[in-house]
C-alpha cells in the first residue's frame, strides 16, 4: 500500500511538471527550435565532409548520419534536466518546503527530471523524424535484438549517471551561492567529451584514451556505438563495468554530500 | 487659485488576461491557441489633487489602486481617459517630467541587491543629473531623517526589510521630486517601522510641500497621514473626501464598519 | 547629454565589476568555460582536418578563421549588449518598471545594466589567436584585407545590435518568451562554419532572414578577397535596415508594455 501511494505521489509530481512544461508553450517551442538548428548545423557539416569521399574516418554516410541524429535524440534524453534548480532550491530557501513534506527530495528531483526528459525526448524524436524525411537520410538501425537490449540498458545507466553528476553539483549549493559557474563548466565539458555532437573516435588516440578515464564518453558515445553495432562484445562488457563503477561511486558521493549538506542547511529567508 | 498638480479625467484601464483550461486537453490546446478575457482594472476614474496635498487611496487587493498609480507615473497607457501630472501627460515619459516625480513600490526595490545602497545612490545621481553639492546635502538630510547613516555601505541583501525600505525611500528622493507616488510603502513592515515610515512621509511633505499620493490597504497609514481619502474598489472610485465623511456616507458604527460597507456595496 | 550617458555607463560598469569580483568562483567558472569551449572546438576542427584536406573548399586555417570571427563578433556583441540577456528577469521581477519611469533612454539602460568584464578578458586571447591564424594565411594577409575585415566586423556588430534590440522588444512585449535570445544565439552558431556548407535554402535564410552570413562569413570572405561589390551593398543594406526595424519594434514594445501586477 505504501509503495503504491508513494508511486502516485511521484507520478503526480511528474504530471505537474509535464503540465508546467507545456504551459510555457512559447519557451517550449523555442527550445525545440533551438535543438533543430543545432541538428541542422551538424548535419550540414557532416554532409559537406562526407561529400568528398563518401566516408569519413571509417564512418560511411548512413552511419555518420545515424550518429548525428541519434546523438541528438540521446542528448535530449540524457542531458535534459532540471537539476540546475537544485542549487536554486537550496540558496533561496525553497528546500525547506521539501524537507518538511513527506517527500524524498532525491526521488522528487529525479521525477522532475524524468518529466523534463520525456517532453524533450518525445519532441526530439519528432524533429529527427521530420529532418530525416526532409533530407532523405537513411537511418541505420541495429540488426540484432541483443543490440537493442544493450543499447537501452546503457541508456538507462547513462541517464542515471548524468543525473548523479548534476545532483552532486547541485549539492554544492549548500556551501556556495556560486555553483552556477562551475556547473556551466561541467556541462560544457560533458557535452564535448560525451560525444554529444560528434563521434569521439575522430579525435586523436591520446585524447580518446584520456577521455575514457572519465564518465562522459559513457553518456552518449558508448550507447551510440552499441546502437551502430560498432562495439564488439568485449567493449560492451567493459563499458557496462565502467558505467556501473561510476554510478556506484557517484551515488556514494552524492549521498555523502547530501547528508552533510542538509545538516549544514540553514534556511535562508527570502 | 493655482492649477491642480494632478488632474485625472475618466481614466480607464482594461487588461487582457490569458485563460488556461485545466487538464491535459487544456494544456495541449493551450499550445496552439489562447483564450483571453478582459479585466477592467480601472473604470473611468476622475479626481484632482492640489499642490501639497497628501491623498490616500484605500481599497482591497485588486481594487485598481496600483494600476491608477502606474498610469500616473507613465508606466502604463490608459485604455481611455486623460490625466496630467505637473502639466505633463505621464505616459509620454518626458524627461522633464521624470525628473520631477518619484514612485516607490512597496516590497520592490531599485537598489542593487549585492551592493551597498550608496552605489545605487550614485547611479541615481548620474541618472537624475543631481549636482555634486546638492547630492551630498540631500543624502545627509535623508539619511539622518531615516536613521540610516551607518547602513549606506552595507550590501542591501544584508539589510532587514525595514532598513531596505528606508534606503529605498532615500534613493527615491535624492532628486528632490515634487510629486511622490507611494504604492504600499509600509507593506511587510513591522508596526514600529510602519510608524517610522509614516513619520518620515509626513515630515517630508511638510518640509518640501510635496504632493503625495499614497496607496495602502492598511487603515493606519491612511488614518495617520491623509486628510483626504479615495476609496476604490473594482476599479471604481467609491468615495473622495475627508476620512471623517466616510462614516456619514456609509452608515453608522465604527470607521472600519463603514469602510466594509463601502467596499461591499453593489457596483453600479 | 553624451557626458551624462558616459557617466551613467561608468557607474553601471563599476557596479557590475564590483558584483563580479564578489562572485569569483562563479565568474571564474564562466570565464574558464568560455575559453574551454573555444579550445575544444579548435581541437575538434584540427581533428577533422586529420581526416580531410578541405571543408567546402576551405583549408583548415581558413575554417578556423570563420570560427574565430564568429567568436570575436559574438563576444564583443555580448560585451556591449550583455544587459539584454537579463531583460526577461528584469521584466518579471518588476525592475524594468524603474527603467521606464527614470529619465534615461530605456534601451541604453537595459543594454548596459550589466557589463560583463569576463568578456573583456575572453576577447583578448581570442583576438590573439585570430591574428595568429591570419598570419597562417599569408597569401591573403595585407593591410587592405585587414581593413576590409575590420569594417565588415563592425558592420556585423551593428546587425548584432539590431538583433539584440529586437529580442529585447519581444521580451518586453510578451513576458513569457524565455528563450528568444537563445534562438538568436543558436542560429548564430550556424556561423561557426563557413556558410557554404549549408544548402541553398539555408544559406538564403542566413543572408536575408537572420543575416548570420553577413555578420560572420562576410568579414572572412572579405579578408580572403572573395567578396563582390554587390556583397558590400548587401552588407550595408542589412545593417541599416535591421537597425531601423529593430528600433521601431522597440518603440512599439515599450508602448505596449504591461507591467507585471503586484
Amino acid at each position: 500500500m505504501e509503495g503504491i501511494s508513494s508511486f502516485r505521489k511521484y507520478w503526480f509530481i511528474y504530471w505537474l511538471y509535464w503540465q508546467e512544461g507545456l504551459q510555457q508553450r512559447a519557451s517550449f517551442l523555442m527550445e525545440r527550435f533551438r535543438s533543430l538548428v543545432v541538428l541542422l548545423s551538424f548535419y550540414s557539416l557532416w554532409s559537406a565532409l562526407l561529400a568528398q569521399k563518401g566516408s569519413f574516418a571509417n564512418y560511411d554516410r548512413p552511419q555518420m548520419m545515424t550518429y548525428v541524429l541519434g546523438s541528438s535524440i540521446l542528448r535530449s534524453l540524457v542531458f535534459a534536466s532540471r537539476t540546475s534548480e537544485i542549487a536554486g532550491d537550496i540558496n533561496h530557501g525553497r528546500l525547506s518546503a521539501y524537507l518538511l513534506k513527506p517527500v524524498n527530495y532525491f526521488t522528487y528531483t529525479f521525477s522532475r527530471d524524468l518529466s523534463e526528459k520525456s517532453i524533450n525526448l518525445f519532441s526530439s524524436i519528432i524533429e529527427v523524424a521530420i529532418l530525416s524525411w526532409v533530407f532523405g537520410i537513411h537511418f541505420q538501425w541495429p540488426t540484432h535484438v541483443s543490440s537493442w537490449c544493450f543499447f537501452l540498458a546503457s541508456l538507462a545507466f547513462a541517464v542515471t549517471l548524468y543525473f548523479l553528476l548534476c545532483f552532486i553539483v547541485g549539492c554544492w549549493g549548500f556551501w556556495t551561492a556560486e555553483s552556477g559557474g562551475p556547473r556551466f563548466l561541467l556541462e560544457l565539458f560533458l557535452e564535448f567529451s560525451a560525444g554529444a555532437f560528434f563521434p569521439l573516435d575522430i579525435l586523436p588516440l591520446s585524447i580518446q584514451t584520456a577521455l575514457k578515464t572519465l564518465p562522459s564518453p559513457y553518456l552518449i558515445f558508448f550507447p551510440m556505438r552499441i546502437f551502430l553495432e560498432r562495439a564488439p562484445m568485449t567493449e560492451i562488457v567493459q563499458g557496462f563495468r565502467v558505467q556501473f563503477f561510476w554510478i556506484i561511486g557517484l551515488a556514494v558521493l552524492a549521498r555523502w554530500f547530501w547528508v552533510r549538506g542538509v545538516d549544514m542547511y540553514g534556511a535562508e529567508g527570502s | 487659485m493655482t492649477s491642480p498638480v494632478i488632474v485625472v479625467d475618466h481614466l480607464s484601464k482594461t487588461f487582457q488576461v490569458a485563460h488556461k483550461a485545466p487538464g491535459l486537453r487544456g494544456a495541449l490546446s493551450g499550445l496552439f491557441s489562447r483564450e483571453y478575457r478582459a479585466v477592467e482594472a480601472v473604470r473611468a476614474i476622475s479626481f484632482e489633487v492640489q499642490e501639497g496635498e497628501l491623498v490616500g487611496f484605500l481599497g482591497p487587493n485588486g481594487a485598481g489602486k496600483t494600476t491608477t498609480l502606474k498610469m500616473l507615473s507613465g508606466l502604463l497607457h490608459p485604455t481611455s481617459g486623460q490625466a496630467t501630472v505637473l502639466g505633463h501627460v505621464p505616459w509620454k515619459r518626458e524627461r522633464s517630467f521624470q525628473k520631477r516625480f518619484t514612485m516607490v513600490m512597496g516590497q520592490r526595490t531599485q537598489l542593487w541587491w549585492d551592493l551597498p545602497a550608496w552605489d545605487s545612490f550614485l547611479l541615481n545621481k548620474e541618472i537624475f543629473e543631481i549636482p555634486e553639492a546638492s547630492f551630498h546635502r540631500t543624502v545627509d538630510e535623508l539619511s539622518t531623517l531615516l536613521e540610516i547613516q551607518d547602513l549606506l555601505d552595507v550590501p542591501v541583501k544584508k539589510l532587514s526589510l525595514g532598513q531596505r525600505m528606508k534606503a529605498e525611500l532615500a534613493c527615491s528622493l535624492l532628486h528632490e521630486p515634487s510629486v511622490l507616488l507611494l504604492d504600499e510603502p509600509t507593506i511587510g513592515l513591522d508596526v514600529v517601522m510602519q510608524k517610522k515610515v509614516r513619520e518620515f512621509i509626513l515630515d517630508y511633505q511638510k518640509r518640501r510641500k510635496a504632493t503625495i499620493l499614497l496607496t495602502s490597504h492598511n487603515m493606519e497609514d491612511i488614518a495617520e497621514l491623509c486628510s483626504r481619502v479615495m476609496l476604490i474598489n473594482h476599479g471604481q472610485l467609491l468615495f473622495d473626501g475627508a476620512l471623517t465623511e466616510i462614516q456619514k456616507q456609509f452608515g453608522q458604527g465604527s470607521l472600519s464598519e463603514a469602510m466594509r460597507a463601502a467596499f461591499l456595496a453593489p457596483r453600479s | 547629454m553624451v557626458k551624462k550617458y558616459f557617466r551613467i555607463w561608468v557607474q553601471l560598469a563599476v557596479m557590475s565589476f564590483k558584483i563580479q569580483t564578489g562572485h569569483v568562483v562563479a565568474s571564474g567558472g564562466y570565464l574558464l568555460g568560455k575559453l574551454v569551449r573555444i579550445a575544444f572546438f579548435l581541437l575538434f576542427l584540427a581533428s577533422i582536418f586529420k581526416h580531410t584536406q578541405a571543408l567546402a573548399g576551405y583549408r583548415m586555417e581558413e575554417v578556423a578563421l570563420f570560427f574565430l570571427t564568429f567568436n570575436v563578433i559574438d563576444i564583443i556583441a555580448q560585451l556591449f549588449f550583455r544587459g539584454i540577456y537579463g531583460i526577461r528577469a528584469l521584466v518579471r521581477e518588476g525592475d524594468f518598471d524603474y527603467f521606464l519611469i527614470q529619465p534615461v533612454q530605456i534601451l541604453f539602460r537595459v543594454a548596459f545594466n550589466t557589463v560583463d568584464f569576463l568578456d573583456v578578458v575572453t576577447v583578448i586571447p581570442v583576438l590573439g589567436v585570430t591574428a595568429y591564424v591570419m598570419t597562417r594565411i599569408p597569401h591573403a594577409l595585407s593591410l587592405t584585407s585587414l581593413l576590409i575585415y575590420s569594417v565588415l566586423c563592425i558592420n556585423g556588430m551593428l546587425i548584432a545590435l539590431a538583433i539584440h534590440i529586437a529580442v529585447a522588444a519581444l521580451a518586453v512585449w510578451t513576458q513569457e518568451l524565455d528563450n528568444t535570445i537563445w534562438i538568436y544565439r543558436d542560429v548564430m552558431t550556424l556561423g561557426r562554419f563557413p556558410v557554404d556548407i549549408y544548402s541553398t535554402v539555408v544559406r538564403q535564410v542566413l543572408i536575408y532572414v537572420v543575416p548570420v552570413a553577413v555578420m560572420v562569413s562576410f568579414p572572412v570572405k572579405g579578408f580572403l578577397h572573395q567578396l563582390k561589390p554587390s556583397d558590400w551593398l548587401l552588407a550595408c543594406l542589412m545593417s541599416t535596415s535591421s537597425l531601423a526595424l529593430a528600433l521601431y519594434f522597440w518603440k512599439e514594445a515599450t508602448r505596449h508594455y504591461t507591467s507585471v501586477s503586484s
